[in-house]
C-alpha cells in the first residue's frame, strides 16, 4: 500500500525525473573495462613498464619510430593499467589529476630554484661543451638523460634554466597584474561614474590590441632581460585584472558587509582596503593559474619569434626554435622543450580550473 | 506572441539605437588612444628608420634627404600632427623599404590571406566543436564524454606554435603515419556512430530515419572519408602558398591546410568545452525534462530544443577567436611562411618600417573592437533574456 501513496503524492516531474534516470541506468550497463579483472590488469601493468624499459634503453640499434612507438604504446599500458587499478582500490572519489598537477608544478619549481646546486651536465656556455656527444639521443640513463644539442648543450639542463624563466616572467607579470590592475579596478568599480569611465576607455583602448603585436612591439622597444620581460606581459595582464577586479568590486560593493561597514562610518578608503581588497582578492587569485599558463604561453611565443632572451641563454621557445632546425633527423631537440612546455601549461590549467571551482563559484554569476 | 516579435527586427529599438550610437562613439575614442599609443610605442624603439631604410653604405647626404623625406628631422609633436591628419585624409602612409608602395595597398594585398585563414579555422573548429560538444553532452560521463573533455583540456594546453610544429612533423615528414592515423580516427567515428543503430538492428526496436537510417548514413560517410583520406593523402609543404583562385581551388586548400587545421583545435577544444558545459546546464532544465518525458527523441531535443539557448557563450567565445584570428596568426603565419598581415607586421617590427606597423595594428585593432561590438548586438538576437535585461 505504501509505494503506491507515495507514487499519488509525488509529483508528475518526480515519475519523469525517476523514469529517466532509470533509463540510464540500463544504458550505462556493464562497460567493457569492468571485464578486466586484477590479474589481467597486473600483467598490462607489467608488460607496459617492460615495453617503457625496451623504450628507456634501447638494445644497440634499436631506434627511431619503432622505438618511440614502443615507448609511447607501454607509456599508454601502464598509465591504464595503473589509473585503472586506483580507481577499483579508491573507488568513485579516486581523482589523481590535481595531486599529479600540483606535483609537477612543485617538481619544476624546485628544479628551477636549485638549478645550481643540481648535478646538470653544462646548458648553457658552449665554451664548455668541447668534449660532449653532438645531437646525443635520448637515454635516461646516460650522462645527458633527455640528450644533448648542436652545441653539445644539454637538453635537460636546458629545459630546467628555461622553466626558471618561464616561472619568473609568468608568475610575476600575474603578480603586477594581480597588485596593480585588481587595484585600478577595484576603485573603479567601487567608485564608479567618471572614475569607472576614464579607466574602462584606457582598459578597452589596451585590450583593442592584438595581445601577441603588442608584445611584439614593447619587445622590439626594450632590451629583453628576464625583468623587461616580466615588465612586458604585465602591460598585457593588467588590463584583463582591471576588468576582472571591476565585475567583482561592482558585486560586492552591493552586499551587507559593505553597508554595515559604512553605516558604522567607516571612510572610503577603508571599506576599499579592509572589505573589498580581501573579497575581491579571492576571485583574482583564483584567475592566477590560467594567466600564469597563458603568459607562459606567450613568453614561450616570443622567444619562438627570437624576441625573447637570446639563444646561449636557454629558454623553452628558443630551444624549440632553434631545434627545427634538426628537426626531421633529430625530432627530440623540439619534442623535450615542446613537452615540458605542454606539461607545465596542462598542470596550471588543470590547478585553475579547480582553483576557479572552489574560489569564484558565488561570484560566477556577474 | 512574443516568438513572432523575437523573428522580426523589432528588437532593434530606439533604445537599443541610442546604446548601439554610444557604443560607436566610444569606439572611435578607442580607436584614438589605439593610434595614438602605436604612435608613441614606436617611437620608443631604439635605432633610426631612416638608417634601416637605407642600410649600410649610404652617404650622409643620402641620410639627411631620407630623413627630411620622412619628415624624422621635425619635432615630435610636429610629426605626431602631421601623421594624424594624413590618417584622417585616408593616407595611411608609405612602405620605408623598396618598392615604396603605399600601405594601404599592401594590407589589401595581405589581408585576404588573413581573412582566409582565419574564417577557414573557425569554420572547421566550429563543424569540429557543434557536433562533438553535443556528443559529450548527450549523456555526460560517459567513455565519449570523457574522452572529448579529456582531449579537449590536452588541446588547449598547447600553444599554436607546438600544434604546427607536431603537423608538421606528422603530415610532412611521416605521411605514413599520419594517413594512418587519420584514417583510423575516421573509422573509430564510424564505429561509435554506427553502434546505437546495429544494437537497435539486433534488439528488434522499430528503425525510423532519425534513429538508424541517418546514422547509418553517417557513419557510411565517415567510412568513405577514412578511405579517401588514406588513399588521397596529399604531400604536404611548409613552403609555398598558392594564392586563392576560383577556378583552381586545390592548390590553395592544400597549402593552408596545415596552418588551418593547427589554429583550429585549439579553437575546436576551447568551443568544445564551452558549448558542452553550456548544453549541460540547459539540458538540466525543466522544459527539457518535459520535452523528454513527452517523448521527444534525443536527437530532436539536442539540436531543436537545447542547442540555440545554449550558443550565446559559444559566441562571445568564437568572435573574440575570430578578433584574435585576424589579428593574431603571427606565429603560424610565420611558420608556414604565409604573406598574411601577421607576417608582414612581425617582418615590419623588426625591419623598423613603422608606417606599415603603425597601419596594421589600426586595422587589426579596428577589426576586434568592431566584431566586439556585433558581438554585443548579437546577443539580444540570439537570447530574448538579454533583450528584455536591457
Amino acid at each position: 500500500m505504501a509505494p503506491e501513496t507515495q507514487l499519488e503524492v509525488q509529483p508528475a516531474i518526480g515519475i519523469a525525473e525517476q523514469l529517466l534516470v532509470d533509463e540510464v541506468a540500463v544504458r550505462e550497463a556493464p562497460s567493457w573495462s569492468r571485464r578486466l579483472t586484477r590479474p589481467w590488469l597486473l600483467a598490462l601493468a607489467v608488460a607496459g613498464a617492460a615495453l617503457c624499459y625496451v623504450g628507456f634503453r634501447p638494445p644497440g640499434s634499436f631506434d627511431g619510430e619503432p622505438r618511440w612507438a614502443t615507448l609511447i604504446v607501454g607509456a599508454i599500458l601502464l598509465g591504464f593499467a595503473l589509473n585503472t587499478l586506483a580507481r577499483r582500490s579508491f573507488g568513485p572519489g579516486y581523482a589523481p589529476s590535481r595531486y599529479l598537477a600540483a606535483g609537477w608544478l612543485i617538481l619544476i619549481s624546485l628544479s628551477a630554484i636549485f638549478a645550481s646546486l643540481l648535478p646538470l651536465a653544462e646548458a648553457r656556455n658552449a665554451s664548455k661543451t668541447l668534449h660532449s656527444p653532438i645531437l646525443a639521443r635520448l637515454d635516461i640513463f646516460s650522462h645527458h638523460p633527455l640528450g644533448t644539442d648542436r652545441q653539445g648543450l644539454d637538453t635537460l639542463g636546458g629545459v630546467i634554466f628555461g622553466f626558471r624563466v618561464s616561472l619568473i616572467v609568468g608568475v610575476g607579470s600575474v603578480l603586477l597584474g594581480i597588485i596593480v590592475g585588481g587595484l585600478i579596478g577595484m576603485v573603479a568599480g567601487f567608485y564608479r561614474h567618471n572614475v569607472d569611465r576614464v579607466v574602462g576607455v584606457f582598459t578597452d583602448a589596451t585590450l583593442a590590441f592584438p595581445p601577441l603585436i603588442l608584445l611584439i612591439a614593447l619587445a622590439t622597444a626594450l632590451k629583453p632581460s628576464v625583468w623587461t620581460l616580466t615588465l612586458e606581459l604585465a602591460v598585457v595582464t593588467i588590463p584583463v585584472y582591471v576588468r576582472i577586479g571591476r565585475a567583482h568590486a561592482l558585486s560586492i560593493s552591493q552586499r551587507e558587509f559593505v553597508l554595515a561597514a559604512r553605516a558604522q562610518g567607516a571612510r572610503s578608503r577603508r571599506i576599499l582596503l579592509r572589505e573589498i581588497a580581501p573579497a575581491v582578492l579571492r576571485p583574482l587569485s583564483a584567475y592566477g593559474f590560467v594567466m600564469v599558463a597563458v603568459m607562459i604561453v606567450a613568453e614561450a611565443s616570443l622567444s619562438f619569434l627570437g624576441l625573447s632572451i637570446p639563444p646561449p641563454s636557454p629558454t623553452l621557445g628558443n630551444m624549440i626554435s632553434s631545434g627545427t632546425e634538426d628537426f626531421k633527423t633529430h625530432p627530440h631537440l623540439v619534442f623535450v622543450p615542446a613537452t615540458a612546455l605542454f606539461l607545465t601549461v596542462l598542470a596550471l590549467n588543470r590547478l585553475g580550473e579547480e582553483a576557479q571551482r572552489r574560489f569564484s563559484h558565488r561570484e560566477t554569476k556577474l | 506572441m512574443y516568438a513572432q516579435v523575437s523573428r522580426s527586427w523589432a528588437w532593434l529599438g530606439p533604445k537599443r539605437l541610442l546604446t548601439i550610437g554610444t557604443r560607436l562613439l566610444r569606439l572611435v575614442f578607442v580607436m584614438f588612444l589605439v593610434s595614438t599609443g602605436t604612435f608613441f610605442l614606436l617611437q620608443l624603439v631604439p635605432g633610426d628608420p631612416a638608417a634601416a631604410a637605407l642600410g649600410p653604405g649610404a652617404t650622409p647626404q643620402d641620410y639627411e634627404q631620407v630623413r627630411s623625406l620622412l619628415g624624422l628631422n621635425k619635432p615630435l609633436g610636429e610629426r605626431y600632427l602631421d601623421y594624424y591628419s594624413q590618417l584622417l585624409h585616408g593616407n595611411l602612409g608609405q612602405s620605408l623599404f623598396p618598392p615604396h608602395q603605399d600601405v594601404s595597398h599592401e594590407l589589401l594585398h595581405r589581408a585576404p590571406v588573413t581573412i582566409e585563414l582565419a574564417l577557414l579555422s573557425l569554420t572547421v573548429a566550429l563543424s569540429l566543436a557543434i557536433p562533438i560538444a553535443m556528443w559529450a553532452a548527450a549523456r555526460p560521463n560517459s567513455y565519449i564524454d570523457r574522452f572529448f573533455t579529456g582531449t579537449s583540456f590536452g588541446f588547449i594546453s598547447i600553444p599554436s606554435f607546438l600544434s604546427g610544429l607536431l603537423l608538421v612533423f606528422i603530415a610532412v615528414f611521416h605521411p605514413g603515419v599520419a594517413k594512418t592515423v587519420v584514417a583510423l580516427i575516421f573509422v573509430w567515428a564510424a564505429v561509435a556512430v554506427a553502434r546505437p543503430p546495429i544494437a537497435r538492428l539486433r534488439s528488434g526496436h522499430p528503425m525510423t530515419r532519425t534513429t538508424f537510417f541517418l546514422p547509418s548514413l553517417a557513419a557510411a560517410v565517415l567510412l568513405g572519408l577514412a578511405a579517401v583520406s588514406y588513399f588521397l593523402f596529399p604531400a604536404f609543404d611548409t613552403q609555398g602558398f598558392s594564392p586563392f583562385k576560383l577556378q583552381d581551388l586545390g592548390p590553395n586548400i592544400k597549402s593552408l591546410t596545415l596552418p588551418v587545421l593547427a589554429l583550429a583545435f585549439t579553437q575546436a577544444a576551447i568551443f568544445i568545452r564551452v558549448l558542452r558545459s553550456d548544453l549541460l546546464h540547459t539540458l538540466g532544465e525543466d522544459y527539457i525534462l518535459a520535452a523528454r518525458a513527452k517523448g521527444m527523441p534525443a536527437w530532436h531535443i539536442l539540436a531543436r530544443d537545447a542547442l540555440r539557448p545554449s550558443l550565446v557563450s559559444l559566441v562571445t567565445v568564437a568572435s573574440v577567436s575570430l578578433g584574435q584570428l585576424i589579428g593574431g596568426s603571427v606565429i603560424i603565419e610565420s611558420l608556414f611562411n604565409l604573406p598574411g598581415l601577421g607576417n608582414l607586421v612581425f617582418s615590419a617590427v623588426l625591419r623598423k618600417n613603422f608606417p606599415v606597423v603603425q597601419a596594421c595594428v589600426l586595422m587589426i585593432a579596428t577589426v576586434y573592437i568592431v566584431i566586439n561590438l556585433l558581438v554585443d548586438i548579437a546577443y539580444g538576437r540570439l537570447d530574448p533574456r538579454v533583450r528584455r535585461g536591457a
